[in-house]
């Protein structure tokens, strides 16, 4: 992440703390796809909706939750729309429909024209790093991805032993994690 | 039942995807909160999997934007409470006493910019100031001459300070100041009496923040003279003097400088958002600064042009802004 985002990923947060609602809705716009689409995809697109603003709400409730030494916003935010959606999933059991999912199911299908240039050139590279990988272990990240698998149900779907399942997780992701942190999209922080 | 390193790193990547039950993410997270290696790697898998999401990013239905800031509005905030006036001054007055005490001779001799004064006769200058406001709330002080003129006032008082001792000024100054300060804690509805200073009409309370100010102020100004570290107050006193700055705006600013309504967002421990009236409903700037920045600009210790600062909207209005708040440095 450059200098210039990571800037203004403090900035945002320290007027959110001091409770400028207009930092909050600047972070809306920044990150309202990634964080409805990370939620869409697991629960459906009306739950979603849900979902985003509980993250929202929560960022201005919270902002000291958010600790840049740890990460940048971008992920703080996924990875609670991520848990919040998972969880919803894991109590309710109610999934996104396929039509919900809009016919990409996959990481490597096409990108959506909603989506920025720049998060559209960050979704390409991501999308041929996840493309490269092989395909037992992309299967594997994708079905945890999607559909909110925990490895013991992805080794039950693949027939695989939880062993099997496990490694292959372990391996696509890390796998991933140095293919994007070769080009930048990722930081080891 | 806890986990050893290797199943963590077993399951670190399930983890990173949320592909864990609940009581394995719990034990991973306790085994993270200790080995700051895995935690780095942990958050590198969190990084990927977030990076996932640029895929399947998708904008929200366009009335969420709207439904999260009235939620957020709803919720609100926990401010944080002012220090009360009279607490603050005391507190500042303690602040200085123990600065003060631990000067060595010859640090009292020292100047102090951005006045002509030595580090004594600034505190000659505080003491003026304390029997002035003693006098004020009907404490029987000396009188003080030239009360017009804050800087200028006291002259011959301050002279002949300077003529004595140091200890002898910097006593009369904290006996003056104590007794201000029991006389307002016995007579709470004090606090509410109106007084004059300077030509300001102003209740106790409001002189008691303003003076609070002051004398924060002046300890940093002899820290900076004798090369100490300066020092901020705790984030409710903090809040007390910015939101009694902020306050005054609307009533310093020249009404032609204001094109609309504005907002100071303050950063920092002690900050908050400060929306001020304007002429129409569309806000025309914000403001944004560090509290403790802000504060020092308006007590003139930082110039406008070097306060760190973002402005959205008017730069123009930004700047009265920052004027005005210096209007009432004292």
């Amino acid at each position: 992440m450059s200098t210039g985002v990571r800037d203004w990923e403090r900035a945002v947060i320290d007027r959110i703390v001091a409770g400028d609602d207009s930092a909050l809705a600047a972070v809306f716009d920044q990150y309202s796809a990634l964080v409805h689409g990370t939620a869409a995809r697991l629960v459906g697109r009306d739950a979603a909706s849900d979902v985003c603003q509980e993250v929202f709400v929560q960022l201005w409730e919270h902002p000291e939750r958010f600790d840049a030494a740890k990460a940048s916003l971008r992920t703080f935010l996924a990875v609670l729309a991520r848990r919040r959606a998972i969880d919803q999933l894991r109590r309710t059991g109610r999934r996104a429909t396929n039509e919900e999912r809009s016919g990409r199911q996959t990481l490597t299908s096409v990108p959506n024209l909603e989506e920025s240039a720049i998060n559209m050139f960050e979704a390409e590279r991501v999308r041929a790093a996840v493309a490269r990988l092989p395909d037992d272990q992309r299967r594997a990240i994708e079905l945890a991805y999607f559909e909110g698998l925990t490895f013991r149900e992805v080794a039950v779907a693949t027939g695989a032993h939880e062993g099997t399942a496990k490694s292959r997780l372990r391996l696509g992701l890390n796998r991933l994690a140095n293919a994007l942190g070769s080009e930048g999209v990722v930081e080891w922080a | 039942m806890g986990m050893n390193r290797d199943d963590v790193d077993d399951l670190l990547a399930a983890w990173a995807l949320d592909a864990v039950e609940p009581a394995d993410r719990e034990a991973v997270d306790a085994v993270l909160l200790v080995d700051p290696e895995r935690a780095r790697v942990a958050r590198a898998l969190q990084h990927t999997v977030a990076a996932l999401g640029d895929v399947v990013a998708e904008s929200p239905p366009p009335e969420a934007r709207m439904n999260v800031l009235r939620a957020a509005a709803a919720r609100g905030r926990d401010s944080l409470d002012p220090t009360p006036a009279l607490l603050l001054f005391e507190r500042q007055v303690a602040s200085m006493t123990e600065l003060l005490v631990g000067l060595e001779d010859d640090e009292w001799q020292m100047g102090v910019a951005p006045y002509a004064w030595t580090v004594h006769g600034l505190i000659a200058h505080l003491l003026a100031v304390e029997r002035y406001m003693a006098g004020l709330i009907g404490l029987d002080a000396p009188a003080v001459e030239g009360v017009e003129d804050h800087l200028a006032m006291g002259a011959d008082m301050i002279a002949a300070e300077l003529a004595g001792g140091v200890r002898r000024t910097f006593s009369a100054w904290k006996a003056q100041a104590t007794d201000t300060i029991a006389t307002i804690r016995s007579r709470p509805e004090a606090l509410d009496d109106r007084v004059v200073f300077h030509g300001w009409p102003v209740s106790v309370d409001t002189l008691l923040v303003v003076r609070a100010f002051e004398v924060w102020t002046h300890a940093d100004d002899i820290r900076r003279a004798t090369a100490r570290p300066m020092q901020t107050p705790p984030p409710r006193d903090l809040r007390a003097m910015s939101m009694f700055s902020v306050g005054t705006l609307p009533l310093l600013v020249p009404t032609e400088l204001v094109k609309g309504p504005a907002r100071i967002v303050l950063t920092g421990p002690g900050g908050g958002t400060f929306d001020l009236d304007g002429p129409g409903t569309v806000r025309t700037v914000t403001l944004v600064a560090d509290i403790v920045d802000y504060c020092r600009t308006a007590a003139r210790r930082i110039d406008i042009e070097e306060l760190p600062k973002i402005v959205e909207g008017d730069r123009d209005q930004a700047h009265a802004l920052l004027t005005a708040a210096r209007v009432l440095a004292v």
